[in-house]
């Protein structure tokens, strides 16, 4: 029996090391940043903030984690749970543009009814999302996205309804470069491996 | 444990426990590619602590046995080393765990 919790144990710690580098939390950070500068000072090109945000963490994968902790393909489980994200992102991101062509073609509901199916719908996609990934910070990003939501439409049309979404996107930006300085300090990529060109 | 003839006590469960295995290093190698698909040198090195050398005479010890596989990849133009255990590799694991736990079984009975 306590041979089976080691294994899920070894197997978890595995898995776990891949969120060590703080990229996800630098790409929430930014995703909520570029959101509410965006909403702050109406400038649409304040949205590259969060393309910004997609491309540091595809390439810090690449380039830092992976020369660092090395490369691993997860059992059937993983793999499994993967496509479920995927799915669940596939499926928020088709009822976010529904949403978005009822709102400009004036069909959408009051505002009082899509702010609290939103709010609860981003908890819902994140709390999955953290479920299937195995990843609990993501829990308290999705919270943190959810009262931004609630706080840019209690305050909306002010522009300063964006402030909640800064706020929430600078506490993960600070804890991923956080995590970043940690896990490039734990994890210098080894002198065999620069030695032997990679493995 | 069972009187021998001689009047000692049977001791086949643990001259049948896999030496190879019963070695921390090899057995900490072993669990963790047990429960992933495969891995590089790298991750292993990082999962397991131990040093460069170390790693590669234990993992020359599990190839030579069979039990786990050295595959050529190629990750976009590079070629890449991942490392996986065989299901020979997998049964002698399970076997191990098995004789271990009748080792102990007997030893508090």
């Amino acid at each position: 029996m306590s041979e089976k919790t080691n294994l899920k144990e070894i197997e978890k710690k595995a898995w776990a090391s891949y969120f060590e580098d703080g990229l996800w939390d630098i790409f929430m950070g930014l995703l909520m940043l570029g959101m509410g500068l965006q909403t702050l000072t109406d400038n649409v090109w304040y949205t590259l903030v969060i393309w910004v945000g997609v491309l540091v963490m595809l390439v810090g994968k690449k380039l830092v984690t992976t020369p660092r902790i090395g490369r691993v393909k997860f059992g059937r489980s993983r793999k499994v749970k993967r496509r479920k994200v995927i799915a669940i992102v596939s499926i928020s991101v088709v009822a976010t543009f529904v949403l978005l062509l009822l709102g400009m073609l004036g069909l959408a509901p009051s505002s009082l009814v899509t702010a609290p199916v939103l709010v609860v719908g981003i908890a819902l996609v994140f709390g999955l999302m953290a479920y299937f990934m195995d990843f609990p910070r993501l829990y308290a990003y999705g919270l943190l996205f959810a009262i931004s939501i609630a706080l840019t439409e209690a305050l909306w049309p002010s522009r300063i309804s964006g402030i909640a979404f800064v706020v929430s996107g600078g506490i993960a930006l600070l804890i991923g470069l956080v995590m970043l300085v940690r896990f490039l300090r734990m994890y210098p990529i080894p002198a065999e491996m620069k030695t032997y060109g990679g493995n | 444990m069972a009187e021998t003839k001689g009047g000692g006590k049977d001791e086949a469960p643990l001259v049948e426990i896999d030496r190879l295995i019963h070695e921390p290093a090899r057995l900490n190698i072993m669990a963790r590619l047990y429960v992933i698909e495969s891995a590089d040198f790298l991750f292993l090195m990082r999962q397991t602590g131990l040093t460069f050398g170390n790693l590669s005479s234990h993992l020359s010890k599990l190839e030579a046995a069979g039990y786990i596989e050295v595959k050529k990849e190629f990750v976009g133009k590079k070629p890449h080393t991942m490392l996986r255990l065989t299901e020979k590799g997998r049964a002698a694991l399970r076997k191990y765990r098995q004789d271990m736990k009748q080792v102990f079984e007997d030893l508090l009975h």
